[in-house]
């Protein structure tokens, strides 16, 4: 499921990078960061909206549960840490 | 039958008439839901002069919102017109400071 919600939104943002985890192994809720210069300038509605439009035609069911936070390339590198990275 | 088309009218004209307008479940005394209540307690902490509608009590609101923003659940916060976000866009903004920009 994880590697099905990456290729999803990879698919939908050709130039993101997409990390996504299975924090509790439920295979319920997930979590993805989507990192994307394609983001630059775009509010963070639009940028959620990008990631979620596509990922809610193809899981239905899973998407209530993914967790999501978006980044441009700037942003990730000052704020990854916050996420272990 | 819900009448979707005059609920998003009735958006469209109340976004526009107040500056901050929060569409939630409950209102701002009595929240009925843990993320609607996370946005009334920032608003309230930055001292906020904001309007709110509870979409428990209009189903037609509840679907029209969903639409109106493209935005799949609630609470959805507007302010002067242009949709925010949801409990974690919102709490985010909060929390780099842009939120308070957007609403000075």
């Amino acid at each position: 499921m994880v590697d099905a919600i990456e290729h999803a939104i990879k698919t939908a943002i050709p130039d993101a990078i997409a990390i996504v985890k299975d924090p509790y192994n439920d295979g319920q809720h997930f979590q993805a960061y989507v990192i994307s210069p394609s983001f630059e300038g775009q509010s963070l509605v639009k940028q959620h909206q990008r990631v979620m439009n596509p990922l809610k035609e193809a899981f239905q069911s899973a998407v209530h549960a993914l967790g999501l936070k978006t980044f441009t390339p700037e942003k990730w590198e000052e704020n990854k840490h916050l996420y272990g990275y | 039958m819900l009448n979707l088309e005059s609920a998003k009218q009735t958006i469209a004209n109340d976004i526009k008439t107040h500056k901050i307008v929060l569409y939630m479940k409950g209102n701002k005394d009595f929240p009925q839901c843990g993320f609607s209540g996370q946005v009334v307690s920032i608003l309230k902490h930055l001292g906020a002069d904001f309007e709110t509608r509870d979409i428990l009590a209009d189903e037609a609101l509840r679907a029209a919102i969903k639409e109106f923003s493209d935005w799949p659940t609630l609470p959805q916060l507007y302010i002067n017109g242009e949709f925010i976000g949801g409990c974690d866009i919102v709490t985010e903004l909060y929390q780099n400071g842009e939120l308070q920009k957007l609403l000075a």
